[in-house]
């Protein structure tokens, strides 16, 4: 087989075997990231890299002839960092060559997330492939590892049912409110409390494109800062009952010990209203009467619906983890095999005909 | 009666069947159909059957809406006539495959079942352009009838799981009720509309003309569907009934009106002397 002097590598600290501790430490700035992957390349002697840093990962990606750039990064970050490389080290990780390209594909297609088949590393990637092609030379070998990713997690996302359904309680909250509503751009949402959790699903139903949202809790001052926040509106919950006609969805996250939300309240709904009520009860005592769900034109989810939506969700894209995995491997050996003939070319056309080595596989790069 | 339009039409069925499996087997993996793929299969089998439909025309020299097997063709030809301008316009999910899945029964029906293709004598609608409109018009508004029997079954499909929370791919798949709920309406005012001019053109003609047995009997049924359907459309414009009793009930009322056209064939059977095939021999010699 023929003799291969650079190697297409990975090295980095992911989530698998860094603690939060260690990860959030490691966070470094666009800026920083860019001085990183100059150091890197200077002591490589070698084009700068690409530095992947996200909450759960910090990789680089890049082209090297040593055997353990692990090292050299590792070194790097503890140095910048006051660290103990050592400590580092442990959790530390390098694949070369199609074992690069097969960790590069499974990152982008979200299969190494912590949230499987999360989609937010794909945008993460293809920003920092950006940045990295904008500001220096990345090599080529890296450049179309990373676009063939980009199609390959593409790929996995539309025939696979690895992104399926949604894994949090807002975003199966505003999926389910799409369900009846469609687009949310035109829907009135009520948000009872003012806490951590009515604030994510107001997220989650903002990014779905829903804009009228109105606050009201207990204390009228956390309800308006809350408001102000979200920019939303706010008003006392005494006027809860009057008020209720005006919305499509209802949110209650409040920590009443008693129901705040019940049968009697959505008579004065008057008969004209014929758009449904969709009534999320996020609370713990729940906020809303179970008897409301009898009403026509009601759909009242509690806690327990969503969380097993949820982990119904993430239950179907854990089954399909094997699958996309063989997908992925399949197409990154092919890719690899794309880029070592580019390589052979180059050597070809600069150094005449490669050397033959008996002892190196290929497919063990 | 010509093998080559008994031919397309059965293609026609069997190019509905086709993109009913396409569309099936894409849920039951958990994935959205190939919209470009079942229109198309769509636009191909509304094609075969036009072409179809029109040689069975030109061999009676009319529309032909004769006996239940002709009636059947000319409804799932309007249906996907409003579902080839309503889907793409309204961008309904899955209307196409319920479409396909309506019209591929209706088709299988009206191959396979003996005796609803009879063959009946006398020049159809007794050469009277206007009888002919009337007629069409009927059979066009049962097209709007089905068309709403579709809407229906997809908001009771996405009613249900929401209330009984089943939480399938499928379901997500589904339009949502508030978009169900809009076309509904409209399908429902369309479907009247036809119907209602349908049965005040035929009361026209019932004080003009000596219309046949048959064709009093189908007048009486299109004047009975047409007041259930206004009755409906009455009460969900005064908000008082919900579109769920209204989906419920355009499901039964379709059903009924289909049912319907087994009494008209009878009557028009029984009025038939002269055997339909023996009028083609005839007309050829």
């Amino acid at each position: 087989m023929i003799e291969q002097t650079e190697k297409l590598y990975v090295a980095g600290l992911s989530h698998h075997r860094t603690p939060i501790e260690l990860r959030e430490r490691m966070a470094f700035s666009r800026e920083e990231g860019r001085s990183i992957s100059i150091e890197v390349s200077q002591r490589l002697e070698q084009p700068p890299p690409l530095v992947l840093s996200t909450c759960n990962r910090i990789e680089v990606y890049g082209m090297t002839q040593t055997t353990s750039p692990a090292e050299t990064f590792i070194e790097i970050l503890a140095n910048r960092r006051s660290l103990n490389p050592a400590h580092l080290l442990s959790g530390a990780y390098q694949y070369f060559n199609h074992e690069m390209i097969n960790h590069l594909f499974t990152v982008a297609a979200g299969i190494d997330s912590q949230m499987v088949g999360e989609t937010e590393i794909l945008g993460q990637m293809k920003e920092a492939h950006r940045c990295a092609k904008a500001a220096s030379k990345l090599s080529p070998e890296i450049d179309i590892a990373f676009q063939k990713g980009f199609q390959a997690a593409k790929w996995i996302r539309t025939n696979t049912g690895i992104s399926r359904g949604q894994i949090s309680i807002g975003n199966v909250s505003a999926e389910l409110a799409t369900r009846i509503f469609g687009s949310l751009s035109h829907t009135r949402v009520l948000i009872i409390g003012s806490g951590e959790v009515a604030d994510k699903t107001a997220q989650a139903l903002i990014s779905r494109g829903c804009r009228d949202l109105t606050v009201t809790s207990r204390q009228l001052d956390r309800a308006t800062l809350l408001a102000g926040k979200l920019e939303a509106a706010a008003f006392d919950i005494g006027c809860l009952p009057d008020h209720l006609a005006l919305f499509d969805i209802v949110i209650g996250s409040t920590s009443s010990p008693q129901p705040i939300l019940r049968k009697e309240h959505l008579k004065k709904i008057p008969k004209e209203r014929t758009r449904p009520l969709f009534l999320v009860d996020l609370a713990v005592p729940r906020d809303f009467d179970p008897s409301l769900a009898d009403s026509d034109g009601v759909f009242l989810y509690n806690l327990d619906d969503l969380s097993r939506i949820a982990n119904e969700n993430l239950e179907v894209r854990r089954n399909e983890i094997n699958l996309c995995q063989d997908e992925l491997a399949r197409k990154a050996w092919h890719t690899w095999l794309k880029i070592y003939r580019s390589q052979l070319r180059g050597r070809l056309n600069k150094d005449g005909p490669p050397r033959i080595s008996p002892t190196h596989s290929l497919r063990a790069g | 009666m010509s093998i080559n339009e008994r031919y397309l039409l059965g293609i026609a069925t069997i190019i509905f069947a086709s993109a009913l499996m396409i569309g099936v087997k894409a849920l039951l993996e958990g994935r959205r159909h190939s919209r470009p793929l079942l229109w198309t299969l769509l636009a191909l089998a509304f094609t075969f059957q036009s072409i179809g439909l029109y040689l069975r025309g030109l061999s009676i020299g009319a529309c032909p809406l004769g006996n239940t097997y002709e009636i059947l063709h000319f409804i799932i030809w309007s249906t996907v006539l409003i579902v080839l301008i309503v889907g793409p316009v309204f961008n309904v999910n899955l209307l196409g495959l319920c479409c396909a899945f309506l019209c591929t029964i209706f088709g299988v029906l009206s191959l396979a079942l003996p005796g609803i293709d009879q063959p009946y004598s006398g020049r159809l609608f007794g050469g009277d352009p206007l009888v002919e409109l009337h007629a069409a018009l009927a059979v066009f508004g049962y097209g709007c009838l089905a068309l709403l029997a579709m809407i229906s079954t997809l908001y009771l499909l996405q009613f249900n799981a929401l209330e009984r929370k089943k939480h399938a791919p499928i379901f997500s798949f589904l339009p949502s009720l508030l978009q169900l709920e809009r076309l509904q309406a409209r399908a429902l005012i369309a479907a009247s509309l036809f119907l209602v001019v349908s049965v005040l053109s035929g009361l026209f003609l019932l004080s003009n003309h000596q219309l046949s047995l048959a064709a009093q009997v189908k007048l009486f049924l299109v004047t009975l569907v047409s007041l259930a359907y206004l009755a409906l459309l009455g009460l969900l414009l005064k908000h008082q009934t919900s579109p769920r009793r209204v989906a419920i009930a355009s499901l039964f009322l379709f059903g009924a009106s289909i049912f319907s056209l087994g009494p008209v064939d009878a009557a028009r059977s029984r009025e038939s002397s002269i055997p339909y095939s023996e009028k083609q021999s005839a007309r050829n010699d």
